[in-house]
């Protein structure tokens, strides 16, 4: 579905790489996560497959077909895009946030509103109620569900989400963190989703990309990252959440 | 009402109307120039600091000086290379164009680099085009930021279009030149009042327009928009309504004028390019009253006339020059010395032979001759002083010039006259002090200055007591008032003859006793009642 093939990216012609000869082959209808702290080069990966960023070299395809030779426009139509910024548009209601890509693909009226309801329903929010609101009515986590609808509008196949959940609470980053897996699995889509937080990587993805320095250390599945770590650092940071589960163990004990 | 407020109140159309228009143009280009510019330098880095400075540095231009810099620039690059006239409306809306971009770019540039990084990304990220980032994100966000720009341009815009008069353009401006010049009050209010009432009528609705923006208020959006397309249309269709509604209104007395028209109705097909006479004048009283003098003699023989006062002194002989106006009075000795740039002094009917030579062989332009008055630069100084110290001539002032000081009006200290005045009379003042003309006189009599470059014509002399030193050496050439012709008007023989029986008919007690009308404070009158009270004496003459 998605492929990258010795890619790179450096913004100072190849003193130091933000992203150095990566390689990564993702399958479709897979949740893959891109796992590491910041600065390693996850997002720079991320921004890279829809053209946010243009790789200094090597080749990325997308369905088959290499990213460069296609117009950047029409490529992020075809993909979704979340990002932990939200970034909706505080002058357009609920309603033309959702529509605003069905609207420049030039659907017809009625059709977008049928599809803006029905996205609506598909993030659990009530249509008759939010449609017609502005972003700044409305909390966090239900902003950041219209980003997913507004992402998902013109059926994209692929969703790449940059850290969706950051900002928001526990409970509410939970409780959409499964409603996300829900989605993806109902529409078949194929997503690479960046983190930093351990737990979302490993509650979430079929398959975990470790990165550090640009590079990929380990990637594996959740379940073999944590009984195979490649090496000391994979091991280390895959020990965070059993310490954090033992600690608050103790604490009921 | 007064005779003075149903005066200027007769004039609010027009001057409203032509302030209007320059306004809104200018505006509606600044607009159209700076915010498509904005867009592009804020996507262009480099570019901005540049573009920014420059447009930044046309604000630093004193507005005055930006407006009178419009007519050589025009003038010399045949009008853009487009023969725009460098007379009135052009050079006026150019220069208010190039005022008004500053806040539009300005706030243009800041709304659009101001917009939340996040939402740039997003529509990015959604697949939107740099096309339709910029249309359906940028430009809505930084809307009130672009429209609080347009509103400071619009207030800005108003105020300087006060200081069109001296281009030639017809403005508010017209009052408080004037009304300043005069020393009528109620004039210079007319004008600031008008001005400001208009500033803030734009800006309330450009306001309007922003709210229904941002409230998405459909209802108001349409009275704002609507009220502006009204005005918008009455600032560019208004001025020649008024102008048509002026016109039929001066229409003269009907028992003459039928006669006359029907009479004349072949000449008028013949020539056709004379519709109306434009008559100018120069910023003081005299050339009000002159002007509203020549005024009412072509109205008698049935011509229209329209009036663009207070020019510049070198503007309006360069409107005549061009066929900006046709007729105005001008001082044979400013001929000679600014416009010939002669620097001998024969006499004063070989000034006059020869700048009429000069007019026609160089411009084109026709003498029709003297007034009949002088209106000389005289060194005056007060009576009292004359008496005590002994002084009679310029020649008498010299020895006692190091311990006085000398005022002068703006012109005086960089004239050709002054300084042979004090090269040939070796005049050593402690200090050289440039005022307002009309505040010339004042400042002798309160002993702000010992002396002032007086003129010759100015009813203040006597009023004032004051005492004109004689020239023995003849440095100061003549300034007979001499009526000059366009060339187009000259082929006119109704202009010619209406004009003709001013010539040699004012004598200078005449011309003072009327120019002191309107100078003095006491019993005030307008210079068209002045310009009134002089035909009906030189009709006496006759």
């Amino acid at each position: 579905m998605i492929s990258l093939q010795g890619v790179s990216k450096t913004y100072d012609e190849g003193q130091s790489f933000v992203v150095q000869d990566l390689s990564l082959e993702i399958a479709a209808g897979e949740i893959l996560v891109l796992l590491g702290e910041s600065g390693c080069g996850k997002t720079t990966t991320l921004k890279m497959i829809n053209r946010l960023v243009d790789c200094s070299s090597g080749t990325i395809e997308v369905d088959g077909e290499r990213i460069r030779d296609s117009d950047p426009v029409q490529l992020r139509r075809r993909i979704g895009y979340v990002f932990q910024g939200i970034g909706l548009f505080p002058h357009m209601t609920i309603a033309e946030n959702i529509g605003v890509v069905p609207q420049l693909s030039g659907w017809a009226g009625d059709k977008i509103a049928a599809r803006v309801d029905e996205l609506l329903k598909l993030v659990s929010l009530d249509p008759s109620e939010f449609r017609s609101r502005k972003p700044r009515q409305l909390s966090g986590g239900q902003q950041q569900r219209i980003g997913v609808a507004r992402a998902l509008a013109i059926r994209p196949k692929i969703v790449l989400m940059d850290e969706p959940f950051g900002a928001l609470d526990p409970l509410t980053r939970d409780s959409l963190q499964n409603e996300y897996v829900r989605i993806h699995r109902e529409l078949h889509l194929t997503t690479v989703l960046v983190t930093h937080d351990m737990m979302e990587a490993l509650l979430m993805a079929d398959r975990i990309a470790v990165m550090s320095g640009g590079k990929i250390v380990q990637l594996a599945t959740p379940r073999s990252l944590l009984t195979n770590p490649a090496n000391g650092y994979v091991r280390d940071l895959m020990k965070k959440p059993k310490e954090q589960a033992d600690s608050i163990e103790s604490l009921l004990s | 009402m007064s005779e003075n407020f149903r005066e200027q109140l007769q004039q609010l159309p027009s001057n409203l109307a032509n302030h209007l228009e320059i306004s809104i143009i200018a505006l509606l280009v600044g607009v159209l120039i700076s915010v498509p510019l904005a867009i592009f330098v804020s996507r262009r880095e480099r570019l901005r600091y540049p573009v920014m400075t420059a447009v930044g540095v046309i604000q630093t231009i004193p507005s005055l000086a930006l407006l009178a810099l419009m007519v050589p620039l025009l003038a010399a690059t045949d009008g853009f290379l487009l023969g725009l006239s460098a007379f009135g409306f052009y050079p006026a809306v150019i220069a208010l164009t190039l005022y008004s971009m500053l806040p539009i770019l300005r706030n243009t540039v800041t709304g659009i680099l101001g917009v939340d990084p996040n939402l740039t990304e997003a529509a990015r990220g959604v697949g939107m085009s740099e096309k339709q980032v910029l249309y359906r994100v940028q430009l809505p966000l930084a809307a009130p930021v672009i429209i609080a720009g347009i509103r400071t341009a619009t207030i800005w815009v108003v105020g300087v279009a006060t200081l069109a008069t001296p281009v030639g353009q017809k403005c508010l401006g017209n009052y408080i030149f004037t009304g300043l010049q005069t020393r009528n009050w109620l004039m210079v209010w007319f004008g600031v009042v008008a001005a400001a009432f208009l500033a803030i009528l734009l800006d309330l609705l450009i306001g309007g327009l922003e709210r229904a923006a941002q409230e998405r208020r459909k209802g108001l959006a349409w009275l704002s928009t609507g009220s502006l397309v009204f005005l918008l249309l009455a600032g560019i269709v208004s001025p020649s309504l008024v102008q048509r509604a002026d016109a039929v209104a001066v229409q003269p007395t009907p028992t003459t004028a039928t006669a006359q028209v029907a009479e004349s109705a072949p000449a008028e097909t013949k020539t056709r390019e004379l519709r109306e006479v434009k008559i100018g004048a120069k910023t003081f009283s005299e050339q009000y009253i002159l002007a509203a003098l020549l005024g009412s003699e072509l109205h008698k023989q049935g011509l229209k006339t329209s009036l663009a006062d207070s020019l510049g002194s070198t503007i309006v002989f360069d409107a005549l020059r061009n066929g900006d106006i046709d007729v105005y009075v001008d001082y044979s000795g400013t001929i000679w010395a600014n416009y010939i740039k002669r620097t001998d002094v024969p006499s004063r009917w070989r000034v006059l032979a020869e700048t009429n030579a000069w007019l026609a062989t160089e411009h084109g332009i026709r003498g029709l001759g003297s007034l009949g008055f002088e209106n000389a630069y005289a060194i005056a100084i007060r009576k009292e002083d004359a008496e005590r110290l002994g002084i009679q001539t310029i020649a008498d002032l010299a020895s006692h010039s190091s311990s006085m000081k000398i005022g002068g009006d703006y012109e005086f200290f960089a004239r050709p006259e002054w300084k042979a005045m004090r090269d040939a009379y070796r005049l050593n003042f402690s200090e050289t002090v440039s005022y307002d003309s009309s505040l010339m006189y004042s400042a002798l009599v309160e002993k702000e200055v010992d002396a002032i470059s007086a003129f010759s014509s100015d009813g203040r002399i006597a009023a004032f007591e004051l005492f004109v030193l004689k020239d023995p050496k003849q440095v100061i050439p003549p300034y007979d008032a001499v009526v000059l012709v366009s060339k187009r008007a000259a082929n006119e023989p109704k202009v010619i003859n209406a004009l003709q029986p001013l010539i040699q008919a004012i004598p200078v007690e005449l011309m003072r006793q009327a120019n002191l009308m309107v100078d003095r404070d006491e019993d005030k009158k307008t210079a068209r009642e002045a310009a009134e009270w002089l035909r009906s004496r030189i009709k006496i003459n006759r």
